[in-house]
């Protein structure tokens, strides 16, 4: 996630922290898209900067869509080779749901760190 | 040559290391007691922050507590303004002046919310010079998974004889003030959110008012007050019932059960007296009412004033109409039917003057002249009963001796009936409208010995309870099936059936029982066994 | 205790080694005489922070005995991975901007480390520091995350929870490598492939190496039993930390522990510490942010 000046909003942004006026009155929650209609009315209430998700690019400004496209750009062969050795780690103990669970969580962090360091090199 | 376990004055050396060992021992047991007893006054007042109920509460605790911990020569609490995203002081023992001298530059503050426990950090030299203190003391506040800010206080402690014990206190005051922090600011903002809340139900201009599933008052709002002149502070709590005039509890009542079975009214009218101000028309909309997560938790009403608006108007205006037209029909219809009637019975007196074919005529004229004006008058009764337009005169009544009366009037009836009434014990008088009610019995005595076998009986019977008063009639006559008995207080409704075609009546008379009684705000019964008979039950509500 | 195929648990943890577990552990480093002793200095240190009212400086003067020590602690102290925006110079101010305990686990650290300098070529050492790395990062995220009272001592417990294979490593090569092989074949956790070849594990390897370095306690049991959690009688916060860090650290492939499988999570743990799926996700997002900041922090010691 990423802080960014208010007047950098674009359409589809979604935000990483909740944004409140002065007063600490919650104006927008975690997670909702932002839209540039919005600017004006969040300059108005004062508020500069928002921090939104996705990560810092060359040009700071990226749609988190954009970006999720860029880390996602493993190519499948890769992918597939990374699957198949964690879910053979998990052989023994793929009968607990429990292990089942976070097999599936691990291999989207997994595949996640795998893809950027595919994409930045 | 002494032996070299005495010293040159002879003492023993043994004993020397001895008392030593003792006042070493005494001294360090007294050191202990002075640390316990500092220690147990910070956590004697530790209760206190526990308990405190606002920011400024809390701080003036958290002054204190640090004060027994370190003697500091001033404090700030720091946090993070989400809108301006940057450190703010929002508490402060200095002046500003002092604020703006003894300053921690951000990445501290940064590295101080992000820690997770107590820090003093020694002032550099020029800082020392600067603000004539030695040290800094940084503790954490988090509360929930987020840092909200940090504590910072300049003092003159050693820092090098900090100990484990003074670290560790630091935290516990830390850990605790974050979490108080947090209870505070979740608790406030719910009580803004709340109080914007309240603002607009009091501002909006009808009245407003909840129950819960039990019929007691939640919470409303003050246009209610007016509205419904009654005060706030006296209703919540109370049932609906107990509090509003029973016509309109009543109704709202019924609305309510509406409501929740998914028939939410909008603008119901109902019209009532306020003492002060006369007759209001109330137009009563309902809804149910959710807590967040969609569990019912009662009945929403909101009441506007009718009079004030336009359909109201209209609505007025023709109500205005048909009460003309009413008036108007009594006297067109009624005249002619009067001198229809007036002439026949005139012919009467001199029957033995006809032909029998001649009588016969005239008595049907005679007898279709008494039904049509029976009509005429129920219809009149029931449309006057309807709009609400019929009011009770209301006196203490004794339904006994009414229904005595009523029963003389049928003494010498056609079925050869014998109306019996039981002498109740004990009958309390009620508050009513004696002609009204006087009809209401008229009706269903009339109705029993009109359905009697011949030579049958009546049975009248009183009974009283709880407050209520009940009247019932039962006859021997032919019964009423079951699947009629929830119709036959309609209006028109005639049990079909060739046994009752040739029985006169209008087939209003129970529409026009049941409006009576309920405008007494009481209920009406009928159990039948066909064959057997029926017993009609009119309960009424003491005075 | 039950053991199943799949589910091998460790050897358990009553106090004391059992004789036959003593000849066992004989018969693996028993020849270890040469295994170096670790500086008295942390020894001491833990001996006097038991004392609630010992002061930094007293601390701080312990640990500047040993001149090398002190310097080690001291850059790992300044390091960017604690993040401290002033350069800290002595020990004593150490402690009071770090607390007692990180500070004394940091000294732990760092003699440990100098104790297990090896270029040995047979075995990944550098894969089994980056796992120990991960699984100190994960304890500490997780620690934080579930708001233990544990923070302070997760990061050391984790780093050094898997002491023993380091032991085996170094001193007690021919075992080692029986072990090794017996992975590579077979496809099983070292834990495994320990108590079939020796019937004990790395777990009481370490615990034993521990007891030898005096180490605290909490540290030795949770050395011990962080494959078998629920044999735990007392400190049962920390050892089912590393239980779990241990195994979320293998999850998300971090470092290379000796074998390529994934012991079963502890129901037990994993309902004491009131973990959920969102709970993990997001501290396997905090565990790599940690891993990249934690990357000057070994090569400091090397």
């Amino acid at each position: 996630m990423r802080k960014i000046q208010t007047m950098d909003i674009e359409d589809g942004m979604v935000l990483a922290e909740e944004v409140r006026d002065n007063q600490g009155q919650v104006l927008l929650n975690t997670g909702d898209k932002l839209r540039k209609t919005y600017i004006s009315k969040l300059q108005a209430w004062g508020v500069k900067e928002v921090v939104v998700e996705g990560k810092e690019t060359a040009q700071g400004n990226e749609s988190p869509a954009a970006q999720q496209q860029a880390d996602n750009a493993l190519p499948p062969e890769m992918e597939e080779r990374i699957m198949a050795r964690i879910t053979r780690r998990f052989a023994n103990v793929i009968d607990d749901p429990l292990m089942r669970s976070l097999m599936a969580i691990a291999a989207k962090h997994v595949l996640a760190r795998a893809a950027k360091k595919y994409a930045g090199r | 040559m002494q032996p070299h376990n005495h010293t040159c004055e002879g003492e023993p050396v043994a004993s020397i290391k001895a008392k030593s060992a003792e006042d070493g021992a005494r001294h360090a047991i007294g050191e202990l007691y002075e640390t316990l007893e500092k220690h147990l006054a910070f956590y004697k007042r530790m209760a206190k922050l526990y308990s405190a109920q606002s920011f400024t509460e809390s701080c003036e605790q958290l002054k204190t507590l640090l004060a027994i911990l370190f003697n500091y020569r001033l404090m700030k609490v720091i946090a993070w303004d989400a809108a301006s995203h940057a450190y703010k002081t929002i508490m402060s023992t200095g002046t500003p002046q002092e604020d703006e001298v003894f300053r921690c530059e951000d990445v501290m503050l940064e590295w101080g919310a992000e820690s997770h426990s107590a820090s003093i950090v020694p002032l550099e030299e020029y800082e020392q010079r600067a603000l004539g203190v030695c040290s800094m003391l940084i503790l954490p506040i988090r509360g929930g998974q987020k840092p909200h800010g940090v504590i910072v206080a300049w003092g003159n402690i050693d820092p090098t004889a900090s100990s484990r014990l003074l670290m560790q206190s630091l935290d516990i005051l830390s850990k605790a003030f974050g979490g108080i922090l947090e209870n505070i600011t979740v608790t406030q903002r719910y009580q803004r959110t709340t109080n914007i809340m309240d603002d607009i139900i009091e501002s909006v201009p009808h009245a407003i008012l909840a129950i819960g599933p039990d019929d007691r008052v939640l919470t409303c709002n003050r246009n209610a007050e007016f509205l419904l002149d009654f005060k706030r502070a006296f209703v919540i709590g109370e049932k609906l019932a107990d509090v509003l005039p029973h016509s309109i509890a009543e109704t709202m009542s019924r609305l309510a059960l509406s409501a929740i079975s998914g028939n939410e009214a909008i603008d119901y009218e109902l019209e009532y007296e306020l003492p002060q101000s006369g007759t209001v028309t109330m137009g009563i909309s309902t809804s149910e009412l959710h807590d967040k997560d969609g569990r019912p938790r009662g009945v929403l009403f909101i009441c506007r004033d009718m009079s004030l608006s336009r359909e109201v108007q209209k609505l007025r205006e023709l109500d205005q109409m048909k009460n003309e037209f009413v008036h108007t029909v009594s006297h067109e219809l009624k005249t002619p039917l009067t001198a229809i009637m007036g002439g026949s019975e005139i012919l009467a007196e001199d029957k033995e003057q006809f032909t029998p074919q001649q009588r016969e005529i005239l008595d049907i004229v005679l007898q279709n002249s008494h039904r049509l004006r029976e009509l005429i008058n129920d219809l009149l009764d029931l449309s006057r009963l309807e709009t609400g337009r019929l009011s009770l005169e209301r006196m203490p009544c004794d339904l006994y001796a009414l229904a005595q009366e009523v029963a003389c009037m049928f003494i010498n009836n056609q079925n050869h009936c014998e109306v019996g009434i039981r002498e109740p014990k004990d009958l309390p008088i009620l508050s009513g409208d004696q002609e009204k009610l006087k009809q209401v019995l008229q009706n269903i005595i009339g109705n029993a010995v009109k359905y009697s076998p011949d030579g049958g009986s009546v049975a009248v019977w009183f009974e009283a309870s709880d407050g209520k008063l009940s009247v019932n009639v039962k006859d021997h006559g032919i019964g009423i099936p079951k699947e009629h008995l929830p119709f036959i207080w309609d209006k028109f409704y005639r049990v079909d059936s060739t046994t009752t075609a040739n029985i006169d009546g209008t087939g209003l008379g129970l529409a026009i029982t049941k409006h009576i009684v309920e405008l007494h705000g009481g209920t009406v019964g009928v159990t039948s066994e066909p064959g057997c008979g029926s017993t009609f039950t009119v309960t009424l509500p003491a005075a | 205790m039950p053991y199943s195929e799949n589910n091998i648990v460790g050897a358990d943890a009553t106090e004391e080694y059992s004789v036959f577990q003593t000849e066992q552990l004989k018969a693996v480093v028993g020849r270890i005489d040469n295994i170096p002793t670790l500086p008295t200095v942390v020894a001491q240190v833990t001996e006097a922070i038991r004392d609630p009212r010992v002061d930094a400086s007293h601390v701080g003067q312990i640990i500047s005995r040993d001149q090398a020590l002190a310097a080690k602690t001291l850059r790992l102290v300044n390091s960017a991975f604690y993040g401290f925006p002033r350069k800290i110079n002595n020990i004593t101010r150490a402690i009071i901007v770090m607390g007692f305990n990180k500070v004394r686990n940091l000294a732990l650290t760092a003699s440990v480390l100098d104790a297990f300098k090896s270029r040995d070529k047979d075995f990944d050492y550098a894969g089994l520091w980056k796992h120990s790395l991960g699984t100190a990062i994960a304890a500490e995220v997780l620690a934080k995350a579930i708001k233990s009272s544990e923070i302070e001592d997760a990061f050391v417990t984790g780093l050094l929870h898997d002491i023993g294979k380091l032991v085996m490593a170094l001193y007690a090569k021919d075992a080692f490598a029986r072990i090794r092989d017996h992975v590579e074949k077979n496809d099983v956790l070292m834990l495994n492939a320990e108590m079939e070849l020796f019937e004990i594990d790395h777990g009481l390897v370490g615990a034993w190496l521990a007891d030898e370095w005096k180490f605290p306690q909490k540290l030795a049991r949770a050395i011990r039993l962080h494959h078998n959690p629920e044999a735990a009688r007392e400190y049962q916060e920390i050892i089912y930390i590393t239980h779990v860090a241990d195994i979320l650290c293998r999850a998300l492939e971090i470092g290379n522990g000796g074998d390529k499988r994934i012991p079963q999570m502890s129901r037990t743990v994993w309902d004491a510490l009131k973990l959920n799926d969102t709970t993990i996700d997001s501290c396997m997002t905090e565990i790599y942010e940690g891993l990249d900041k934690a990357k000057d922090f070994l090569d400091l010691l090397k």
